[in-house]
């Protein structure tokens, strides 16, 4: 049986589960339980589908333009990685419904495969998480959330939008809820020809082309009171061929296959809670290094998950949550030297969160993880809220964070070193949060360490090797300042952020590369009646692109604003028109991968 | 005045016209080919992911350094991505990029582009020429191994496939030698000999005349030639072995080189043989024996040649730019000069 069968199957065997009548109130279901929790002491920013559609072409734009992260992209749509506070790629933890899902293979996330249009929200958490999320939680967590809702009857949006380099970008989703039941399922399908040209920069595309497919699908069944199951999974499929820099160059692609699969099930009575999930993660790549050859390289990675989150409260001013998790990691390269690895993992947790009075809030965590074969650190995290007065509450958080080595950093043939240990940070931050009228802002300074970085280096025979050897100190400032106010038939928001980074390695002296110093970025719109207007900015600092700090080599400093048009007709439909890049701004996030000048798309999204 | 004074004085005047004639005639004093004409050319390779390849240039005397030459005089136009050699023909330098498949032809003194080779092409390594030929190896280490052949006008003539490898080739007395063996990995990456060939083309015919089996069970690191012998190092790190081929004759003289453990590159410069080992130990060759000279200082052993007694040596790393480090035959750093990503190899212009 196929996975497909497997998944089909299971889906009609729920459809016929009871649909017994019994009144509840419309909740909202979201798989990310300890997110909640977290927003009391972490920054963290939602974004709503409509944010996401602002920047549809993928999950990269999105965090560039509505996030204070730096996303180093290699064309538009190609291999991406994030720096989240001066960080790594692999120090910044992609989190699906709860679950870490960044590559075991490379430790990190690959930001233009993880399908953009397929959730209903995504939250950017700064700051450090890893007793709760695990491994490479260290610069800070993107959250990509599916949400069940009850009582909402049936739902459909259809959205399909075409725009520049024949880019085409869609989805589909069908909900239906009641009382008990909540089913929704989405689908999606992006490609692009990709073919823009950068004369400037002497630069074409070449090769870049790219689609992807997704299918989504969330099912809630209450029950009664006291139980709730939950299913959400996910597959995946994505092509990208890779951008040459000469037509004599060898045409290469790469291929995606994801799977996911959670199922969660959550117990409430009385004074405990208690949420069982199990998971099923399933990687695969396949590497092209000629385009119609069989593949050169790949993988297929999958990971059995089970986790237990129980809470218990022992009044209204304390709570108990012990975290357990088991994982079984299987491996398998091809051309890679990884063969038929198995390692078990686990860990326990526990926080204890009490809320002495209306002023104060704090949360004390501690974690111990168990990873076969590799040495991984104690982990801790304190936290604490002040509510001063109604316009003022600070945040405080101090935490020690860790990623272990990856499959690749291990077996890699060759250079893979099996005596790697994990990669240590201790942080703290201070948050500061005013709100006065519609105005809302947060300024967050921090201060990180890192230790025992994994770098892969040559050793003495000249092959590369990883070896935990940096040391890196990280500060700077977050902040944001948002504005919504709503009157008669005009609503105007505006939200805009100032990110300071300095990302120094403490052996070199020199700053990581692909780090900007600086970052601006702005999202506002205005709505009257029926009809919305959109402009996002966002400005980046000089970036040096080489371990020497080389001026020449450096990224210039660059700004790019986008607009948008936004019609509603008859109440279902809406008409959208996009400009991206409206100053025809010569830029690159990874050097020599220039960017789109300007662009444009038009959509048409209806809800019905 | 008496006229023999005169005529004294019109002869003196004649000579003395004469002379200054003389001068202003045209003496075939050296006018400068372009401003790269008495140096070194130096191939940095670049990031293999990005096309950061570029050529530097450094004077005789070590004054006059300039990087980025190739982009710099043929309007910003990008390299590569992976630079693997250069060849000499006339007034042309050849520049082999691995990524992508071409060959830039340039003017070898003002390195102005004046042609380009990309026909059946695959991850080129070495050139070489004889005669009116162009011999280029290509290897992708799966199963492209062949050389290609190129007349005069660059037209493509033929490909001759080999079995296992095709890295270094030579030209030297009317012969082409291509190293057809070199280094594979067993299932642990330890490193492991292909084989230990050394095949002849006869430019005559353009096909395989001879193959020469090395006698020892090392691996062929390296090649090079002068006018009428080709030099074959191999090694293993406990042992090093130099072959000195006769171009012409084909028959192979080993001398093992005692104590001595992996030997990877060869140099020759006015006579004398040179070696460096991955213990960034440098030795000289006499014909019969090695003897140690210096310690090099390097991360680990990438580009390397010996130019006009003066030993270059890079210092490798792929994400910046590097150091080169200059020495005299004494072992005296002469100066250290910055170059571009990945300094692969250094060429006498």
């Amino acid at each position: 049986m196929t996975k497909t069968d497997l998944f089909s199957a299971a889906f009609l065997l729920f459809s016929f589960l009871g649909f017994a009548q019994e009144k509840t109130i419309d909740t909202v279901y979201i798989f990310d339980n300890q997110l909640n929790s977290s927003k009391k002491v972490q920054k963290i920013s939602k974004l709503e589908q409509a944010d996401l559609l602002k920047n549809s072409t993928n999950l990269s734009e999105v965090l560039r333009f509505q996030s204070p992260i730096y996303i180093k992209e290699n064309g538009r749509g190609m291999v991406s990685s994030p720096s989240f506070r001066g960080t790594t790629a692999q120090q910044t933890a992609f989190i699906w419904n709860g679950i870490n899902v960044n590559s075991q293979f490379l430790g990190q996330g690959d930001i233009n495969n993880l399908n953009l249009l397929g959730y209903d929200n995504l939250q950017v958490k700064s700051g450090g998480g890893s007793v709760i999320y695990g491994s490479s939680a260290i610069g800070g967590t993107i959250h990509l959330n599916n949400e069940l809702t009850f009582n909402k009857g049936f739902h459909n949006s259809l959205f399909a939008e075409y725009g520049s380099f024949k880019t085409l970008n869609t989805f589909l989703k069908s909900s239906y809820s009641d009382e008990k039941i909540s089913v929704k399922v989405s689908g999606n399908y992006v490609e692009s020809e990709n073919d823009y040209e950068v004369p400037e920069k002497n630069y074409i595309n070449l090769n870049g082309q790219y689609s992807s497919k997704t299918f989504n699908l969330g099912f809630g069944y209450k029950i009664n009171q006291k139980n709730t199951f939950s299913w959400q999974t996910q597959l995946y499929s994505g092509i990208q061929h890779y951008p040459i820099f000469s037509e004599y160059a060898t045409k290469t692609k790469y291929l995606t296959n994801n799977f996911r699969s959670l199922a969660s099930w959550d117990f409430k009575f009385m004074k405990v809670q208690n949420i069982l999930r199990l998971a099923f993660l399933e990687e695969e790549f396949q590497y092209f290094a000629y385009i119609d050859r069989p593949k050169s390289s790949g993988g297929t990675g999958k990971s059995y998950i089970a986790k237990n989150d129980f809470n218990y409260l022992f009044n209204d001013k304390i709570a108990l949550n012990l975290i357990a998790e088991y994982q079984l990691n299987k491996a398998e390269g091809y051309q890679s030297g990884i063969k038929d690895l198995s390692r078990n993992a686990g860990s326990f947790a526990g926080l204890l969160r009490w809320i002495p009075n209306q002023k104060f809030y704090f949360e004390v965590g501690a974690k111990k993880d168990f990873v076969e074969n590799i040495e991984s650190p104690f982990i801790y995290s304190f936290s604490g809220k002040f509510k001063a007065t109604d316009w003022y509450s600070a945040v405080f958080n101090f935490s020690k964070n860790f990623r272990y080595p990856s499959f690749n950093d291990l077996y890699w043939k060759p250079g893979g070193n099996l005596n790697l240990k994990s990669e240590v940070s201790h942080q703290a931050e201070l948050g500061n949060n005013f709100a006065h009228k519609g105005f809302k802002l947060n300024l967050t300074p921090y201060y990180m360490r890192i230790e025992n970085m994994i770098r892969w280096l040559p050793n003495s025979v000249g092959i590369a090797s990883p070896i935990n050897t940096s040391k890196v100190e990280s500060y700077g400032l977050e902040s944001q300042l948002d504005f919504e106010k709503s009157f008669g038939k005009n609503k105007a928001k505006i939200s805009a952020g100032y990110v300071f980074t300095h990302s120094k390695d403490l052996e070199t002296h020199q700053f990581l590369t692909y780090v900007p110093k600086y970052k601006i970025f702005g999202n506002s719109s205005y709505g009257y009646d029926f009809a919305e207007i959109f402009l996002q900015g966002m400005y980046n600092g000089l970036t040096f692109t080489t371990s020497d700090e080389k001026l020449s080599s450096a990224i210039q400093p660059y700004f790019v604003m986008n607009a948008g048009l936004n019609f509603t007709v008859l109440k279902i439909y809406r008409l959208g028109f996009k400009v991206n890049n409206v100053f025809d701004e010569i830029y690159e996030t990874t050097a020599y991968f220039p960017l789109p000048k300007r662009n444009y798309s038009a959509n048409l999204f209806i809800n019905f | 005045m008496k006229i023999s004074k005169i005529l004294t004085l019109v002869l003196a005047g004649t000579l003395l016209f004469n002379i200054s004639c003389r001068n202003d005639d045209p003496v075939p004093a050296p006018t400068p080919k372009g401003a790269y004409e008495n140096g070194i050319l130096i191939a940095n390779e670049g990031g293999f992911l990005t096309p950061t390849a570029s050529v530097s240039f450094i004077s005789n005397d070590l004054s006059k350094l300039e990087n980025n030459i190739f982009s710099t005089n043929n309007s910003n136009a990008v390299l590569g991505n992976v630079f693997q050699s250069v060849g000499f023909k006339g007034d042309n330098a050849f520049l082999v990029t691995n990524v992508p498949n071409k060959i830039e032809i340039v003017n070898r003194y003002t390195f102005k582009k004046t042609g380009t080779i990309t026909a059946n092409l695959n991850e080129a390594r070495y050139i070489a020429f004889s005669g009116n030929n162009t011999y280029v190896t290509n290897n992708n280490f799966f199963d492209v191994r062949k050389v290609n052949i190129y007349d005069n006008s660059n037209a493509f003539v033929k490909s001759i496939n080999f079995d296992r490898y095709a890295e270094k080739i030579v030209s030297a007395d009317g012969f082409v030698y291509v190293q057809t063996d070199g280094v594979t990995y067993d299932a642990n990456y330890n490193e492991l000999p292909t084989g230990h060939t050394i095949s002849r083309i006869n430019p005559a015919t353009n096909n395989v005349d001879k193959t020469i089996t090395l006698t020892d069970d090392t691996i062929i690191r390296d090649m090079i030639a002068d006018n009428s012998n080709v030099y074959v190092l191999s090694s293993d790190y406990s042992n090093s072995y130099i072959y000195k081929i006769d171009a012409k004759t084909g028959t192979a003289a080993q001398t093992k080189l005692a104590g001595v453990s992996g030997a990877l590159k060869l140099a020759v410069d006015n006579g004398k043989i040179y070696f460096l080992t991955s213990g960034k130990k440098l030795y000289s060759y006499n014909g019969t024996a090695a003897t140690a000279m210096f310690d090099v200082t390097t991360s680990n052993v990438y580009g390397f040649n010996v130019i006009d007694d003066k030993v270059f040596v890079s210092d490798p790393s792929f994400s910046k730019d590097n150091d080169v480090r200059i020495y005299n035959l004494t072992g005296n750093l002469l100066k250290t000069i910055t170059t571009g990503i990945g300094t692969n190899g250094f060429y006498k212009n």
